[in-house]
């Protein structure tokens, strides 16, 4: 037995800590492997973001977001060019689904992808786009240049494939041009986009209407056709009438764009609930006309985007809902007399007119209700389609990604492609198995905290109305860093580091250089699962171990 | 060398400032919330971090961490936030770590009581905290400066003691030190064993019974030789300072018959009680003790031993036992001859008034009636 306290003064002289007083191990740590406990095997694995998955052309969005916050524009454009050339146009008039489907909607507000983008094709309408390989390999005939074409060409023409682009306009943009109105995209940004397409030595052949007569020799002088003509305006209906007074609308859009005035009247009826009926009311209404669009339905079940009757409420559209035009005579003053009745949907689905008759005066009627295709023709493993002419109606991203698609199938049956950039593209549009979408209940939002989505400035309704200039501005560069800096990057690493930080074996190493940017000690790591919780974006998943 | 007026808060702060710690993490508690208030202004002043925790758990919690990778560290709480702490103080002193920790003493519920008395601080007395009560804004300010030398070079954790209001809340003439001096008294920490990626070792690992034992042994043994710490301690500071602190202090009790045990600013009032005594010619002293842990208890013995009645003034209480203070004494008096007679007041708990003619009432009636000393005696 010893009795410490007597004996202190001899036993205890100095208080030099001798380490078998204190807690510490004695030799390092190295020889515990701790990772020899470890059931579980964190793998570093980046996923696709909803917003990427959503757009047809699958940009990688989360990338070019984090470089945008950053400053660094010209790294961001380049992310967005290798999967569409025209982000300036699509800036503008795309109705960008990736913000449907942004996982920041159920945080606080999406991120306004549209407004990034917009201000990145902007930077971009400058900068040259990048030929990759020069030498020549095959010829490809591109027929029509509305947004398929033109991808098509740039995705071919940036791999050194002889392109001429064939179209029956003297203009190069198909509807970009001759459909979408000048106040939703400037002509100049469209003609800057096209040329910087033409740059990479695209010929552009103008006035040249292809038929399928053609084919022929057009099979016999290239490699490979690429068709995509879009569908241009239908028939429409008469209404029992026989005079000249009723008219297509998407012939009238284009003709006012080739700067003929079109005569019909002072007040118009306008036939629709489409985008060209939106757009042919809206254009009327700036050269001075009353118009009053008469729609069997109602504008909430219309198909025209939301921003489009949004805009056109706030310059104070007249609309009939609910109605159908039964009847159409001639007035001996030369103005016409509409007769109206309310659409009732019959069993069956089908809209037919019932209840009282209405009568209304006009000078003029446009029909704005679809387009068709032209002519037919038989694709063959030589000749693709894309754009409306493949799939109908659609939307200018729509027709990118088409013209990218059939680039990258023509490219692949040249045996030009290497195979990642096939693969890239191909695992975002689901043709390999193993891609994972990171949704909102993937990432951990502890990190961020609730801020408001930019909303850039518009010109106001009264002043609209009276001018063609464009409505919507362009944000400030801080602005546009700062939304960019909203984007949560889920599924994208962006090296925030918080796997390093919680890992309490100190076995997360992160890489800014590396080919992963996460690797992990394995020798230690006991496989808590720490980090893969720990990550703000879904980019560590925890594997049984072998 | 300059004065202000400050409260005790403040002068906590004051002191925390002049020892430099590199991060303070803290969760406010009334009466603590001034000086956390004011560190968390004033940290960037010295280059040190103020961190807002989310409950008292993390607040020292994160003092450990930040003490095992080499830094000085600082926090302060009250009562229930004591509580809250209570595992963490444990594993601090098997740790063998160091901090400096203000407690502003604070009652217990049930029911709700903000107001001063030490049954927080003296709950923890079986933790291996070194614990040191304050009677004065100054002795607040300089026992935090002494805490870090005492609590590094023991390498064990140091809880300063000042009563809630009663000094946090009150102001006083300090002397504020010049912080060369305060830099010439305490050295930079500088641990021997700290958290090191480049010599990766295991803190705190399981440890076999034999080991467990061994570790549990030395914590007492420092306890012990660590009065040769405060000696040099406060002999150090009476140098470089002109102050002088002991363990404990003795005030007229060369000839007294009746001694009052006191800690903390209770001393202050005890003070005056024995100065009316004596002025009617009642032979009283007083002893404030000022370090509870280690317990001095020869130096109690030297100075007790003669003297005839000793009144303990408790401010918390084991229950169904007796004060905490008077247990602490009567078992320092075990088996020595000379042993007084130890009487166990119960004074003062919650915040309830004490004024000196109260504490000449518990004189004059233990002098009336010896019966006292074996009961616990409420007033
Ligand atoms: C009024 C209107 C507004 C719209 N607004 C939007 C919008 O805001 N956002 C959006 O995403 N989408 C919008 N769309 C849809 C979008 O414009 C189309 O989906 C897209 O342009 C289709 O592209 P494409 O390349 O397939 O065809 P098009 O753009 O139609 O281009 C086809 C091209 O082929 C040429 N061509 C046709 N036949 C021949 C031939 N025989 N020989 C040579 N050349 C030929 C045409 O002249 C034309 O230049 C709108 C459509 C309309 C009608
Ligand atoms: S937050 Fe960013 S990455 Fe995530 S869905 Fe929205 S835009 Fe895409």
């Amino acid at each position: 037995m010893e009795i410490l306290e007597s004996k202190y003064n001899e036993e205890n002289k100095g208080l030099l800590h001798d380490i078998r007083e204190f807690p510490i191990s004695r030799k390092d740590t190295s020889g515990n492997q701790t990772g020899t406990w470890r059931t579980l095997l964190p793998v570093f694995q980046e996923g696709v973001a909803p917003c990427s998955e959503a757009c047809p052309a699958h940009i990688h969005i989360p990338g070019y977001m984090g470089l945008v916050c950053e400053g660094k524009l010209t790294e961001a454009l380049n992310i967005i060019r290798r999967e569409n050339p025209l982000p300036a146009v699509c800036g503008r008039v795309c109705p960008h689904f990736c913000e449907e489907s942004c996982n920041r909607g159920e945080f606080d507000e999406q991120v306004n992808i549209r407004t990034v983008e917009r201000f990145i094709g902007d930077y971009g309408l400058d900068i040259p786009l990048k030929k990759e390989i020069n030498k020549i390999r095959g010829k490809v005939a591109v027929v029509g240049s509305g947004p398929a074409g033109l991808s098509a060409a740039y995705f071919l023409a940036r791999k050194g494939v002889v392109v001429d682009l064939y179209e029956r306009e003297a203009k190069a943009g198909g509807l970009l041009r001759y459909g979408i109105p000048e106040y939703r995209l400037p002509r100049d940004v469209l003609d800057r986009e096209i040329e910087n397409i033409f740059a990479l030595g695209v010929n552009f052949l103008k006035e040249r209407d292809i038929g399928p007569e053609e084919l022929p020799s057009l099979t016999k002088e290239y490699d490979f056709i690429f068709f995509s003509p879009g569908l241009w305006a239908r028939n429409i209906p008469q209404w029992g009438y026989s005079g000249k007074a009723i008219f297509n609308g998407l012939n009238i859009l284009k003709k006012i764009y080739k700067g003929a005035i079109p005569s019909l009247g002072h007040r118009v009826a306008v036939v629709g609930g489409g985008n060209t009926a939106m757009d042919v009311t809206r254009v009327l209404m700036r050269l001075g006309k009353e118009v009053t669009i008469v729609y069997r339905r109602t504008l909430a079940e219309a198909p025209a985007f939301a921003d489009e009757i949004k805009e056109g409420m706030e310059e104070g559209i007249q609309i009939l809902e609910r109605k159908l035009i039964t009847r159409i005579e001639d007035r001996i003053d030369s103005s016409l007399m509409i007769e109206i009745q309310d659409a009732v949907k019959e069993r069956g689905g089908k809209i037919v007119p019932d209840g009282e008759k209405t009568h209304r005066v006009v000078d003029s009627v446009v029909a704005a209700v679809g387009q068709a295709p032209e002519m037919g023709i038989e694709k063959d493993d030589k000749v693709f389609f894309g754009g409306d002419f493949e799939t109908g109606e659609g939307t200018v991203v729509h027709a990118v990604a088409s013209g990218k698609r059939g680039a990258f199938t023509i490219l692949g049956k040249m045996g030009v492609l290497n195979r990642d950039e096939t693969d890239k593209y191909f695992r975002l549009t689901g043709e390999l198995a193993n891609r994972r979408i990171i949704n909102y209940d993937e990432l951990n939002t502890f990190y961020f905290r609730k801020e408001k989505r930019l909303e850039p400035k518009r010109l106001g309704a009264g002043k609209r109305v009276k001018d063609f200039l464009e409505i919507v501005a362009q944000a400030s560069q801080n602005a546009v860093m700062a939304e960019s800096g909203r984007c949560l990057s889920c599924g994208t690493c962006n090296l925030c580091g918080a796997c390093w930080y919680f890992c309490p074996d100190a076995s997360v190493v992160v890489s800014e250089t590396g080919p992963r940017k996460v690797t992990f000690d394995l020798d230690f790591c006991k496989g808590c699962a720490i980090c893969s919780v720990s990550c703000p974006r879904g980019c560590i998943v925890m594997e049984a171990e072998q | 060398m300059s004065k202000d007026m400050m409260t005790g808060s403040d002068a906590v702060a004051l002191g925390v400032k002049l020892a430099k710690p590199d991060l303070i993490f803290a969760y406010p508690i009334t009466p603590q919330t001034h000086i956390v208030e004011t560190l968390s202004e004033i940290a960037p002043s010295w280059g040190g971090r103020f961190i807002n925790v989310e409950s008292e758990f993390s607040a020292i919690a994160s003092c450990l961490g930040a003490v095992s990778a080499g830094s000085r560290a600082f926090t302060a709480t009250s009562s229930h936030g004591l509580l809250l702490m209570h595992e963490v103080l444990h594993w601090f002193v098997g740790a063998r770590m160091p901090l400096v920790m203000v407690n502003a003493n604070r009652a217990i519920g049930s029911p709700w009581n903000i107001w001063a008395d030490q049954s927080d601080s003296l709950a923890q007395r079986d933790t291996g905290w070194l614990q040191i009560y304050c009677e004065t804004c100054q002795e607040a300010l300089d026992t935090v400066i002494q805490g870090y030398y005492i609590s590094e070079k023991l390498l064990l954790p140091v809880m300063v003691m000042i009563d809630g209001f009663i000094i946090s809340h009150t102001m006083e003439e300090v002397e504020v030190h010049e912080p060369q001096k305060v830099d010439a008294f305490l050295p930079p920490y500088a641990p021997q064993f700290k958290l090191d990626v480049d010599d990766p070792r295991s803190f705190g690992n399981a440890a076999l019974p034999d080991d467990y034992y061994r570790m549990r042994k030395a914590i007492q043994r420092t306890f012990t030789s660590g009065f040769e710490v405060f000696r040099d301690c406060h002999n150090l500071f009476e140098d470089v300072f002109g102050t002088r602190y002991d363990l404990m202090e003795a005030y007229l009790c060369d000839d007294a018959e009746t001694i009052f045990l006191v800690a903390g600013a209770l001393t202050g009032t005890t003070r005056v009680a024995v100065d009316m005594m004596r002025e009617k010619g009642m032979k009283v002293g007083l002893i404030k003790l000022r370090v509870f842990r280690p317990f001095p208890k020869h130096a109690l013995q030297k100075v007790i031993a003669g003297h005839q009645d000793v009144i303990v003034l408790n401010r918390a209480v084991s229950y169904g036992a007796q004060g905490t203070l008077t247990q602490e004494l009567r078992s320092a008096f075990y088996n020595v001859d000379d042993n007084p007679d130890i009487y166990d007041v119960i004074i003062s708990l919650g915040g309830k008034e004490v004024f000196p003619e109260i504490l000449m009432g518990v004189c004059e009636g233990i002098k009336a009636d010896p019966a006292f000393k074996d009961e616990m005696i409420w007033v």
